[in-house]
C-alpha cells in the first residue's frame, strides 16, 4: 500500500494530518507535471511501474536538492519550503554534477592504462553511452550503463544516478593516474603473476600494483621495481609479525603518504582513495593463515616462459 | 490505483472527475446524449478500477473527458448505449494505451479508434478490440523493436 508513499509510515507518523496532505498535494503536483514531462504531454496516464519510477526520482531529485541534510531531519526541511522550489534546486545540482562527470570521463579516457583487460574496455565503452542515455529530468536515479570492471574499492551502493557515476569515475581515475606512474611491462608481468589470465577476468588492474608498491616503500626499496623477491617476502611477512593491527595501518598509511610524494599526486581526494585502498590490504594481511605467509600478497614476478605475454 | 497512491489526491481527483464529466453533458447534449449524476459516479468508479486492472496511472481530468467529445457525435451511440459504450471504450483505450506500449499518443489513438468506430466497425466495439485495435498495436510494437 504504501510503495509510493514518499517516506515511509514511520516517517509520516510525526506529521500532522494538514502537513501529510500539503506535501502529498505537492508532491502531487509536481508528479503530474514530471509525466506531462516524461510523455510529452502525449498521455495522461503512464503504466504504474512508470509511474513508480518517475515519483522516486522526484524523491532521488528532492534530496539532492536537500544537499548534507541528515535524514532525520529530512522532512521537516522539506516541509519548510516549496517541493517544487527544492526539486529545480536538486535538478540543478544533478545536472553540475553530470556536467562535471563528464569531464571526469574524458580524464579517464585520457588516462586509460595500456594493458588489456576486457571488462576496463566494455565499462569505458558503457560509460560513454550512460552519458546519452542519462535522463536526469525524469529518471536520475538509474544508472543506465553495465559497469562490469571492479574497481579496488567499489562504490557504495546507496549511491545512486550521477552520485555513483561520479564517485565510480573519480575513483577510476584515481586508479589510472597510479598505474600510469609505473612501467607497462612491469605492470603486466606482475598482473601476470597475480592472475594468469588477467585480461578475460574480472580483476582490477591497480590493486597489485599498490600493494607490491606498498611493500617496496615499507621496506625502503624502489617502487618502480614493483617486483617483490622472496627474501623481501619474508622480511615484510617478520615486519608485519612484530606490529599490531593498528601499527600496521599506520605504517601502510605512512607508506601511501611517501609513494603519493613519489608519484606527485598531490590530490587530496586521490590519496584518500588511496588510503582507503591500502586499509584493504591491511584487512587481508590480517585475515592470512600465517602458516602461507605473504606468497599470494606481495607478489614476485613469475618466470617469462610464454613469449605471448606483452601482446 | 486509489490504494496505490496518496488517498487524499485520489478524493480531490474523483471530485474533479465527476465534475468534467458533469460538465460534458452541457456539450454532448446537442447529440441527446446525457450522464444522470448516477451514471456519472459509476464512471468514476469504472475510471479508476479500470486503471486498476491495466496497471495504469492517470493524472488530472483523464481520458474519459476527451473520449466523450470525440465520439458524442457517432451515429452508432444513442442515449440507451451511451454508458455501456463509454464503459467499454475506456476498457479498449487503456487495454490498447498498455498494447502499443505507450507509443501511441492519446489523441492519435483516439481519433483512429473514433474512425474505426464509424467506419469498418460500425458502432461495434469487440469488432474494433478484435482487429483493428490489435492489429495497430502489433505494428506500433514492430515499430518500437525496430527501433530498438
Amino acid at each position: 500500500m504504501t510503495t509510493l508513499q514518499p517516506f515511509g509510515e514511520n516517517k509520516i507518523r510525526h506529521m500532522s494530518p494538514l502537513e501529510t496532505e500539503q506535501l502529498q498535494c505537492q508532491i502531487w503536483m509536481l508528479m503530474e507535471k514530471q509525466v506531462r514531462r516524461y510523455t510529452m504531454g502525449e498521455s495522461s496516464s503512464v503504466p504504474e511501474e512508470i509511474a513508480r519510477k518517475l515519483l522516486k526520482s522526484i524523491y532521488f531529485t528532492l534530496r539532492a536538492g536537500a544537499g548534507e541534510v541528515p535524514a532525520e531531519q529530512w522532512i521537516r526541511y522539506l516541509q519548510s519550503r516549496p517541493v517544487e522550489a527544492l526539486f529545480q534546486l536538486g535538478q540543478k545540482k544533478i545536472y553540475q554534477r553530470l556536467l562535471l562527470s563528464k569531464t571526469l570521463f574524458m580524464q579517464v579516457k585520457g588516462t586509460c592504462p595500456a594493458v588489456q583487460n576486457i571488462a576496463y574496455r566494455d565499462t569505458v565503452n558503457a560509460l560513454e553511452d550512460f552519458f546519452t542515455q542519462y535522463d536526469f529530468r525524469s529518471m536520475a536515479y538509474e544508472i543506465p550503463c553495465m559497469i562490469d570492471y571492479q574497481l579496488c574499492v567499489s562504490v557504495s551502493e546507496n549511491l545512486s544516478g550521477v552520485f555513483f557515476i561520479q564517485t565510480y569515475l573519480e575513483r577510476l581515475f584515481a586508479e589510472n593516474k597510479f598505474l600510469k606512474c609505473f612501467s607497462k611491462d612491469k605492470i603486466i608481468l606482475l598482473l601476470h603473476a597475480y592472475c594468469i589470465d588477467y585480461q578475460e577476468q574480472l580483476v582490477n588492474l591497480a590493486e597489485p600494483v599498490l600493494v607490491n608498491a606498498i611493500g617496496l616503500m615499507l621496506l625502503n626499496q624502489d617502487i618502480f621495481r614493483l617486483e617483490i623477491s622472496f627474501g623481501e617476502r619474508r622480511e615484510l611477512f617478520l615486519l608485519f609479525q612484530q606490529w599490531s593491527r593498528q601499527e600496521a595501518e599506520e605504517n601502510i598509511a605512512g607508506a601511501i603518504q611517501k609513494i603519493c610524494g613519489q608519484l606527485r599526486i598531490h590530490s587530496p581526494k586521490m590519496q584518500k582513495y588511496f588510503l582507503l585502498m591500502s586499509m584493504e590490504l591491511a584487512h587481508r594481511i590480517w585475515q592470512l593463515d600465517s602458516q602461507y605467509g605473504f606468497q599470494g600478497v606481495f607478489l614476485s614476478f613469475k618466470a617469462q616462459q610464454d613469449s605471448n605475454i606483452f601482446e | 490505483m486509489p490504494d496505490l497512491f496518496f488517498p487524499i489526491m485520489f478524493n480531490a481527483m474523483e471530485v474533479q472527475t465527476f465534475e468534467a464529466l458533469q460538465a460534458c453533458n452541457l456539450f454532448t447534449a446537442q447529440y441527446g446524449l446525457c450522464l444522470s449524476a448516477e451514471q456519472i459516479q459509476s464512471m468514476v468508479n469504472k475510471r479508476f478500477d479500470t486503471l486498476k486492472a491495466m496497471g495504469r496511472m492517470e493524472f488530472g481530468e483523464g481520458i474519459l473527458k476527451q473520449l466523450i467529445y470525440q465520439f458524442c457525435d457517432s451515429p452508432y451511440i444513442t442515449q440507451e448505449n451511451y454508458e455501456g459504450i463509454l464503459c467499454d471504450l475506456l476498457d479498449s483505450f487503456y487495454y490498447f494505451k498498455n498494447e502499443s506500449m505507450d507509443s501511441i499518443p492519446d489523441d492519435v489513438l483516439l481519433s483512429m479508434m473514433k474512425r474505426q468506430f464509424d467506419g469498418k466497425c460500425q458502432g461495434s466495439t469487440e469488432f474494433l478490440n478484435g482487429s483493428f485495435l490489435e492489429e495497430l498495436c502489433r505494428s506500433a510494437r514492430y515499430r518500437n523493436s525496430k527501433n530498438g
